[in-house]
């Protein structure tokens, strides 16, 4: 068994598949290094992540790949699901090796798995633009916390940099603990050494909003209920659009 | 902002909530750093009530104090109820300070009509012009066209509104007239034309000047309310239909009817609103939008109304045999589409696929195929796939699919009855 071993970022996992092409030793498990608790049998290869290498796989799949699969390989990475590396590998792989592109090829399971788990992973950065939810801060910054099932903060970048461009702004992933954060210039990855939002509710320390955020949130909490129509409650179909694992971020529930 | 405005907002959200419309689509917009907002051209929904609707605008009316009388109207002029008006201010603060907390996408805002029609129309257009011009806005904003406006105004509010609409509420006049004395068609279809040409026209002048400016470039909607009157669903759907090619309409909503007023004997009595009616309507409006079925496939005056239990492919499906079932690796598209239990997506994943080879019964279920239902209505020509197609045994199938309990008992009920009278005596022995 031949089990390689990345540092868990995306151009790692690039550097691994042009390796095992160029040492002609194809993996049989692909493991982050820090997950990763040793084998009895097999060789452990661990691979430093080289640009260089990384940019000449992506440059391959960019080359096999219509403008509506490109993005596939590095979506699927950002589902973090178990396993995902050896998906992919066998996904890119397969993409090179072809002639002709087969990302239309859902006869092929290698495919169709890949095809349905960036379904996930769109549907979640969806649901990010849906249900983000920013109170205003003392210092004029909008903040947001969300918890999303992959890690999709990056792929919502764009859409509120444009949204929300006269506005500052912090996206901030409560599991990963980084965040997105937009100055009125330009968006960076940020950290917070103090976060001062509950991870209980997401709700920020009274001391640090701005006057005036609180009476928002209560016109939009009792918006939300008015708007409801009573005789027509159907709580199944509720759930099914908005089910509770949002809930604790979102101002109106 | 302050309590009042709360106040204000509880009676004036709730007051709009019988409108259903709540689309923030049909177009694509950015504000490239010289404002606040875009729209996106498939809508986003911020939330859900807990009637399963989506919240996407903020839906309110600038007022709810009304100079007409119509009988289904909760805003009516014979009610007893709170009446309130927002300032022009409060409406856009309001929908401003929401948008930039992520809570919508943008106002959708209709009126009691004060005064007169103009005078409504003109306030409406107002608070969408100050949004844009003041507040450098490129949300979403959806008006309302009251009937009766004159044409500049219903121009005015065009240039500054994503979306216009014009609710004909009744799907036919002589319904309208008994249940809204007060309104005719007339009245209704000449604004919901002048916003049909004014679009048109917009679209003709775009392609020959460059800076033309945008008259309600996503389109324009209307509602209809269902279960009010004894209109058929025939009726109703080929009155939408009609509106769909010759208004242009993007959309057309059905409001299952709610009694809001008691005591008016024009109005039937309903124990709750015919959701599931509503539900099969929204069905059969899919299926013309995005299925290319002709209404006059799924309604005609062999059939004049939907099948409540089942849906309206299902339902065409089962009265249609001659077509199924369909060859999964040959058919076109559009017979794909009719598939119960295939969808535009999986009918679009279908097609592509099976350019790379043949297609069977365990690719579909990956593809994401209901095959509950798709099984009897198709054929991948894999051994034993040959089935003679019984509809009324196949309909009974997925019933039970869909419902185990309830369909067995009347199953077994209606066997017992159908004349095996002594072993329901047996059977009452034995207990």
């Amino acid at each position: 068994m031949t089990i390689y071993t990345y540092d868990g970022t995306y151009h790692g996992l690039l550097t691994v598949i042009l390796e095992s092409y160029e040492r002609k030793l194809l993996p049989d498990r692909i493991e982050k290094t820090g997950a990763f608790q040793g084998a009895l049998f097999g060789t452990c290869i661990h691979i430093v992540t080289q640009e260089e290498k990384a940019l000449r796989v992506w440059k391959a799949i960019d080359k096999k790949l219509s403008v509506n699969a490109k993005h596939i390989p590095y979506r699927a990475f950002l589902s973090e699901m178990e396993g995902i590396e050896m998906k992919i590998f066998n996904y890119v792989k397969l993409v090179i090796d072809s002639k002709e592109s087969i990302e239309t090829d859902l006869r092929d399971d290698r495919v169709i798995e890949m095809v349905k788990i960036v379904q996930k992973v769109s549907k979640e950065a969806m649901r990010m633009m849906q249900f983000v939810r920013f109170q205003k801060t003392k210092d004029n910054i909008y903040f947001a916390p969300v918890e999303p099932d992959h890690d999709v903060l990056e792929l919502v970048i764009d859409h509120f940099r444009d949204r929300f461009s006269d506005q500052s702004w912090l996206i901030y992933d409560m599991k990963r603990d980084f965040g997105i954060y937009y100055d009125t210039a330009e968006v960076q990855l940020v950290k917070i050494n103090e976060n001062k939002a509950s991870r209980k509710t997401g709700k920020i320390d009274p001391d640090v909003l701005e006057e005036g955020e609180e009476i928002y949130q209560k016109l939009w909490k009792s918006y939300y209920k008015s708007t409801t129509t009573l005789q027509r409650k159907n709580l199944k179909r509720h759930l099914q659009y908005l089910p509770r694992r949002y809930w604790k971020y979102l101002t109106e529930k | 902002m302050n309590e009042i405005v709360l106040d204000k907002l509880n009676i004036l959200a709730d007051s709009a909530k019988y409108d259903v419309s709540c689309a923030s689509s049909g177009i694509t917009k950015k504000n490239n750093g010289k404002g606040l907002g875009n729209t996106v051209n498939g809508g986003i929904c911020h939330s859900y009530t807990e009637d399963g609707r989506c919240i996407s605008l903020l839906k309110l009316l600038m007022t709810n104090h009304c100079i007409y009388d119509c009988a289904y109207c909760i805003n009516r002029k014979s009610n007893d109820i709170k009446r309130t008006t927002m300032a022009v201010q409060e409406v856009v603060d309001l929908t401003i300070n929401f948008y930039r907390r992520n809570y919508i996408e943008g106002l959708f805002l209709s009126s009691g009509v004060i005064k007169n029609p103009d005078y409504t129309m003109e306030r409406l257009a107002l608070i969408a012009k100050k949004l844009r011009t003041e507040e450098k806005f490129f949300g979403y904003i959806h008006l309302k066209a009251i009937p009766g406006a004159s044409e500049s105004i219903i121009r005015l509010a065009g240039l500054y509104a994503d979306r216009l609409s014009v609710n004909i509420e009744i799907p036919s006049e002589q319904n309208l007239k008994i249940l809204a004395p007060d309104k005719n068609y007339k009245d209704v279809y000449t604004p919901m034309t002048m916003i049909r040409n004014g679009i048109l026209q917009c679209k003709e002048d775009s392609a020959k000047y460059r800076k033309t400016p945008k008259f309600s470039p996503a389109g324009q909607s209307t509602q209809l309310i269902i279960g009010a009157t004894p209109d058929s669903d025939k009726q109703i759907m080929y009155l939408a239909s009609g509106l769909y090619k010759t208004q242009n309409l993007k959309r057309v909503y059905y409001s299952g009817f709610l009694p809001v007023n008691q005591y008016d004997s024009r109005l039937p009595v309903l124990s709750a609103p015919p959701l599931k009616r509503e539900n099969r309507l929204y069905q059969t409006d899919w299926l013309l939008r995005f299925y290319s079925f002709s209404i006059e496939e799924i309604l005609n005056d062999d059939h004049p109304n939907l099948d409540l239990e089942i849906d309206p492919k299902l339902s065409y499906a089962l009265r249609n045999p001659q077509h199924f079932p369909v060859d999964i690796n040959r058919a076109d598209y559009e017979m794909i589409l009719r598939i119960p239990g295939v969808g535009v997506k999986s009918a679009m994943m279908i097609i592509n696929a099976r350019k790379h080879g043949r297609l069977g019964m365990h690719h579909l279920k990956k593809i994401g195929v209901v095959l509950k239902r798709a099984k009897y209505f198709i054929t991948t020509n894999e051994l034993g796939a040959a089935q003679t197609f019984y509809p009324e045994i196949i309909r009974r199938k997925i019933l039970t699919d869909l419902n185990p309990n309830r369909i067995k008992d009347a199953d077994q009920l209606k066997l017992f009855n159908d004349g095996l009278p002594n072993q329901i005596s047996n059977l009452q022995s034995v207990k």
